[in-house]
């Protein structure tokens, strides 16, 4: 007996030993306590109203449970408005604790040192807990700077079921349908309902066009690949939608797509997931999701870019404040706060946030997922930004019939090659 | 012989200075300024020269870190001055921010005296029109941009609608460049106008009225009054209202940027707006910084040459 209460104890001194030097190299932050007060400095860019819906009670509850913590939360704007202010203020000493950040900022921050590296201040158990291509969605080479809080951030077909029953499965059936949905009620000369609607001169958008039709934007090594067949067959493609279908308006940003859908004159629209919550509510749409169709050429689904929103710690914190940073980085990935991003149709990075009825059980969720699925994760370098703004003003000069597909190609490819030769 | 006496009463100004006398004489007057130089020392002196050491350097996102850091630098001499002015791009953009600058501020001066000269009379509800006039000024710019940015669309917006009426066919202003430039033109009159208004009716109501009583008696015509008169009588106001004009006009970021920023990105840049873009897209912030030096000295060229010009006429 007495024995055995020694082998016993011998055991519980050996594992703990064993386990407090695991921790010394990984010091599980999330495991530790908050001993003073300390207040986090916490900036996001999450588009009102969900920062007051979502957030806010959250960090209610958050501050309830550790009375010691307080956060104060800062909307900084856009999401290049809070990029820049962070980058300014951290250079001045006055930077946020932790921002609530897409995953391509991890690709300045970390290059400049601004977010820090949280692989040694995770738990293994904090770190299990998320599917598994949150983590690496918010790492570079090699290290995390980031947790991922949403995932997904991508576009997908929407539509109206009070004009159409359902979705096409290829872009000919969605021409056909979209065609006859293109009307012009008053005689007027302009159309006042549309087939299909989206940001027609946003990369973003076209990314999801290049993709289906089989090309990525960059190779291994993560340099351009612009000049290829399926980009002249994407910029061709979008072309054909404005001027040889004429499915599309002939000036639509983000604003004009989203109003034309929200009033009932458009019938589908290609957008992300943050628009969903306001068609769901909106009284004149019956809202359908489905994966952007098929292109007859390739038998590929349109490929939107993935991403999603996590949070960043910033480097050179104290301890305390890395402690409470975990704490609440741990707290808002929880399944029960993960409920709430999903009840305002975030897919979530938690796991076991996939089992909720509210994923299971909905259309548009399920949706939503089954498009995520068929995405590609957006790379997170910087070079992507020289990618960007070498594809913006091909695009734009393409659709306003400026430049023929081929040649925007060739000029795509070198400004890209530009950029990024600028940056370094 | 006079020139030496003017010498000799200079030195003699000179060898009776006296700091001492000065500051007592001036030490109110230099006291009261201190709270503005200490301001201005640092939020423009302060960065000017911190620009200044920056365009020297090859600051970007991939040694930010070490300059972040400790505040290091590697210094690349001219190279950022030789790669601007040997691109191809900036000549166009600056011949581009020329013609934007010119077209703006003449329409402002011109417009902005006629209606000072409108509302110098006696009108019927004044205050109304005057009022109305000075709208676009009051309300903050980035609202008034984004209010036009609407009204420029091209299914929906006022502008194309107006046109319709008229008969014309609509044009998609914020698609091509060219048609863009002018949107952007449009706006920035519209709102460039109400300043020089201001000023010009404050010149115009601090000019003796006797002279244009006296050009009555002489039987002037009310244009040859003007142009003899009103005109050269304003010249002292007009001219520090144009340098500044032209200096707000030239580095003026918000129209065009938020007019087209994603709808035109590249096409219709303007020397700022390019800077703007190097250094907070793509992190190049050495090469902006010498880029804005750049702008710095064109206008400062300008700006003494056309004093100096106007003072010679």
């Amino acid at each position: 007996m007495r024995k055995s209460i020694i082998t016993v104890s011998i055991l519980v001194l050996a594992l703990s030993l064993i386990f407090s030097v695991g921790a010394a190299a990984q010091q599980a932050l999330d495991k530790k306590e908050v001993t003073e007060k300390v207040t986090l400095n916490f900036w996001e860019t999450l588009e009102g109203p969900l920062d007051e819906n979502v957030l806010d009670p959250l960090i209610k509850k958050f501050q309830a449970k550790y009375p010691k913590i307080t956060v104060e939360r800062t909307h900084s704007g856009s999401v290049e408005d809070l990029r820049q202010n962070a980058q300014t203020a951290y250079m001045g000493g006055k930077g946020p604790d932790v921002v609530w950040s897409p995953f391509d900022h991890v690709g300045p921050f970390s290059i400049m040192g601004i977010a820090q590296p949280l692989d040694k201040l995770m738990s293994q158990e904090m770190k299990d807990k998320y599917i598994d291509a949150a983590l690496p969605g918010m790492s570079l080479h090699g290290k995390t700077y980031g947790v991922p809080v949403t995932m997904g951030n991508h576009l997908m077909l929407m539509y109206n079921k009070n004009i159409v029953d359902q979705a096409p499965e290829t872009w000919s059936e969605l021409i056909k349908v979209a065609k006859e949905n293109t009307v012009d009620k008053d005689d007027d000369g302009l159309m006042d309902k549309y087939g299909l609607v989206y940001n027609l001169n946003e990369p973003f958008w076209w990314v999801a066009f290049h993709g289906g039709l089989g090309g990525w934007v960059f190779d291994k090594e993560y340099n351009p690949t612009l000049n290829t067949e399926p980009t002249v067959d994407a910029l061709k493609f979008v072309h054909d939608l404005k001027y040889k279908y004429q499915i599309v308006p002939k000036e639509s940003s983000y604003d004009i797509a989203d109003s034309l859908f929200k009033e009932g004159n458009a019938a589908f629209i290609i957008n992300g997931v943050w628009a969903l919550g306001s068609y769901k509510e909106n009284k004149k749409i019956d809202l359908g999701v489905a994966p952007i169709p098929k292109f007859e050429k390739t038998g590929k689904y349109g490929q939107p870019m993935t991403s999603g929103y996590g949070l960043i710690m910033f480097s050179d914190l104290p301890e305390q404040k890395q402690i409470a940073v975990m704490k609440f980085i741990d707290f808002m990935t929880s399944t029960a706060a993960q409920e709430l991003f999903v009840e305002n149709n975030f897919l979530p990075s938690n796991k076991q946030a996939y089992g909720l009825p509210q994923i299971q059980n909905d259309p548009i969720m399920k949706g939503s997922a089954r498009q995520l699925r068929l995405g590609r994760a957006m790379p997170i370098v910087p070079e992507m930004r020289g990618v960007w703004d070498a594809i913006r003003p091909a695009l734009q000069s393409v659709m306003s019939n400026d430049l023929a597909p081929a040649a925007a190609a060739e000029q795509m490819q070198k400004q890209a090659e530009e950029n990024i030769k600028s940056m370094k | 012989m006079s020139q030496s006496g003017e010498n000799l009463r200079f030195t003699s100004a000179l060898s009776n200075f006296s700091l001492k006398d000065f500051w007592r004489q001036n030490k109110f007057s230099y006291l009261m300024l201190l709270p503005a130089l200490l301001v201005v020392l640092f939020v423009i002196i302060y960065p000017f020269f911190y620009n200044f050491r920056l365009a020297f350097s090859n600051l970007n996102m991939y040694n930010m870190r070490q300059f972040i850091q400790d505040g290091s630098l590697e210094y690349i001499g001219f190279d950022n001055f030789i790669k601007i002015i040997t691109e191809s791009s900036f000549w166009i953009i600056l011949l581009r921010t020329v013609v934007w600058t010119v077209v703006n501020v003449t329409a402002h001066v011109v417009f902005g005296i006629f209606y000072a000269i409108i509302l110098d009379r006696d009108l019927m509800f004044k205050s109304i029109y005057r009022t109305l006039l000075v709208i676009p000024w009051a309300i903050p710019q980035y609202i008034v941009v984004l209010v036009w940015r609407g009204m420029f669309n091209y299914r929906y917006g006022a502008v194309n609608l107006l046109l319709s009426k008229l008969g014309i066919a609509p044009i998609s202003w914020l698609s091509q460049a060219s048609t863009g430039f002018t949107a952007a033109i449009i706006v920035n009159i519209w709102l460039g106008i109400p300043f020089m208004m201001m000023i010009a009716l404050g010149g115009l109501q601090s000019i003796d009225p006797n002279f244009f009583e006296a050009a009555e008696i002489d039987g002037a015509s009310s244009w040859q009054q003007i142009k003899h008169i009103t005109l050269p009588l304003l010249k002292p106001v007009m001219l520090p209202a144009t340098v500044l004009g032209t200096v707000w006009t030239f580095n003026n970021l918000r129209v065009i940027y938020l007019l087209t920023q994603n709808t035109l990105t590249n096409k219709i840049d303007i020397l700022v707006t390019y800077v703007y873009r190097a250094a907070f897209e793509f992190y190049r912030y050495g090469y902006a910084a010498a880029f804005s030096l750049i702008i710095f000295v064109i206008l400062l060229v300008w700006a003494i040459s056309f004093i100096d010009y106007i003072n010679e006429d």
